[in-house]
């Protein structure tokens, strides 16, 4: 499961809160959105935010503005009585003013942060990051399930993690024991963990890694992510024509986007190809292709773009 | 649950065929409130429920967070006794917070305070301490209520 952290904060303080949630992020936490989270903080709250009940932990911001602040406290009652770890974080607030309740030793400063996320990504990134370097394939393997299962796709990875998985998909020789296939395989799945993403700047990232060695990605891998996950679409336009433009597209990767694309049809889904202006436009270029062969496979996912 | 809960300094002995039907009522206070609060904790006895009074001042003066809420956890409901010094308290809102968020029932007691002292709030209802009689009919209901659920579940 993700690392689930609750920020409580006021509406007042919500640019902190914001800012806050990136940091959070950043390190690997999956934060509930602040813009849902904070209240208004004038009554006491009675019932509360799923958000609250599913969280890891809980972040408290305290500041002048909400130190006395019914919402806040009676939120901050609610994460100590459902046994969460809270966290107060106080900023600006003089010492004697803070709630009795957090015994003024179990809060931390606004400057403590750092050392606040860096034991946060701990907790969040868990043992990822140690499996990622095991020399144990399977260890790795079962990090690459989890990467896949916990970090949604279409939100950007934590910084550490995406590190250690472009040194992962980066080609620094075979190591000795590993077979090819197994090496080009693992460096596979460590950029489809990186392609979770779906972000328009690491696809560019990935894509001149995926051009310039020979791992043997299949772009057909890419579409089917694309096609389980539509918010993939403008990585997934990106690509296609980046690729085309720099190596123009293989008549196998032709022949996969048409398979993938009749699949969905005969199964009445609705295709949200509309989203990557690039089939059709690759789909009519290739329909005057000089390889016959090109060209019908071109002409069918035409046809079946027209259909739909 | 009951098998779970602490030990106590307060409230009766009981006797262990009546144990898995106690009935706990978490009681918070301030100091100032002391006297009254030992008064309700008596009338709550009386009724055969077990009260559990918080240890905000018993642990002088150093609040142990850890030991209310474990007693907001091993509760059946709470009442929060309010005074014009507490009605504003973060403690009084905390502690609310903290029972409704576990889905009990919570109710302010209000000593010598109007209602529009204490903060708004959605689905709680406080009562004057004047009152505190009917509140102790409507808590014998719920515990009758209580036991009869319990013991149809344990058939």
């Amino acid at each position: 499961m993700a690392y689930r952290v609750f920020i409580s904060s006021i509406s007042k303080d919500i640019e902190l809160a914001r800012d806050l949630a990136q940091r959070l992020e950043n390190a690997g936490a999956k934060v509930f959105p602040v813009e849902k989270s904070a209240t208004s903080g004038e009554r006491i709250e009675t019932s509360f935010n799923r958000g609250l009940r599913e969280a890891d932990e809980v972040v408290v911001i305290l500041t002048n503005n909400s130190v006395n602040s019914p919402g806040l406290l009676s939120e901050m009652g609610a994460a100590y009585s459902l046994g969460k770890r809270v966290t107060p974080v106080a900023l600006g607030v003089d010492y004697n003013d803070l709630p009795q309740s957090i015994n003024r030793e179990n809060y931390i400063r606004w400057s403590d942060l750092p050392m606040y996320i860096s034991s946060l990504e701990k907790r969040a990134l868990g043992s990822i990051l140690t499996e990622l370097e095991s020399s144990d394939p399977y260890v790795r393997n079962n990090a690459y399930i989890r990467i896949q299962r916990d970090f949604d796709v279409g939100s950007p990875l934590p910084v550490k993690l995406k590190e250690a998985l472009l040194s992962r998909v980066a080609d620094d020789g075979i190591p000795t024991g590993m077979s090819p296939n197994a090496y080009d395989g693992e460096r596979r799945k460590a950029l489809q963990c990186l392609y979770r993403e779906g972000n328009w700047n690491l696809s560019k990232e990935l894509l001149s890694i995926w051009l310039n060695t020979s791992c043997g990605l299949k772009l057909s891998q890419v579409m089917i992510a694309f096609f389980g996950e539509p918010s993939n679409a403008q990585g997934f336009d990106y690509i296609l024509e980046t690729l085309h433009s720099a190596v123009g597209i293989p008549a196998t990767t032709l022949r996969d986007l048409l398979s993938v694309i009749e699949t969905h049809h005969s199964l009445n889904r609705t295709l949200p190809i509309k989203q990557v202006p690039a089939i059709r436009r690759i789909a009519k270029e290739y329909a005057e292709h000089e390889n016959l062969e090109v060209q019908e496979i071109a002409k069918r996912i035409l046809n079946i773009l027209n259909l739909d | 649950m009951t098998k779970s809960a602490p030990k106590k300094r307060m409230g009766p002995k009981r006797s262990k065929s009546a144990a898995p039907l106690e009935y706990v009522v978490f009681i918070s206070h301030s100091s100032s409130n002391a006297w009254i609060a030992h008064q309700i904790a008596k009338e709550i006895t009386a009724l055969g429920a077990r009260p559990w009074l918080d240890k905000k001042d018993l642990a002088g003066g150093d609040v142990i967070l850890e030991e209310i809420m474990r007693g907001i956890r091993a509760c059946n409901e709470a009442i929060v006794l309010v005074s014009s010094k507490s009605a504003k308290s973060q403690w009084v809102v905390l502690e609310i917070g903290a029972v409704s968020v576990l889905q009990k029932r919570v109710t302010p007691i209000l000593n010598n305070v109007s209602p529009e002292a204490l903060a708004p709030m959605k689905g709680i209802k406080a009562i004057d301490l004047n009152d505190f009689d009917d509140f102790l009919v409507q808590l014998k209901a719920r515990m009758t209520q209580a036991s009869q659920s319990k013991k149809r579940k344990r058939r």
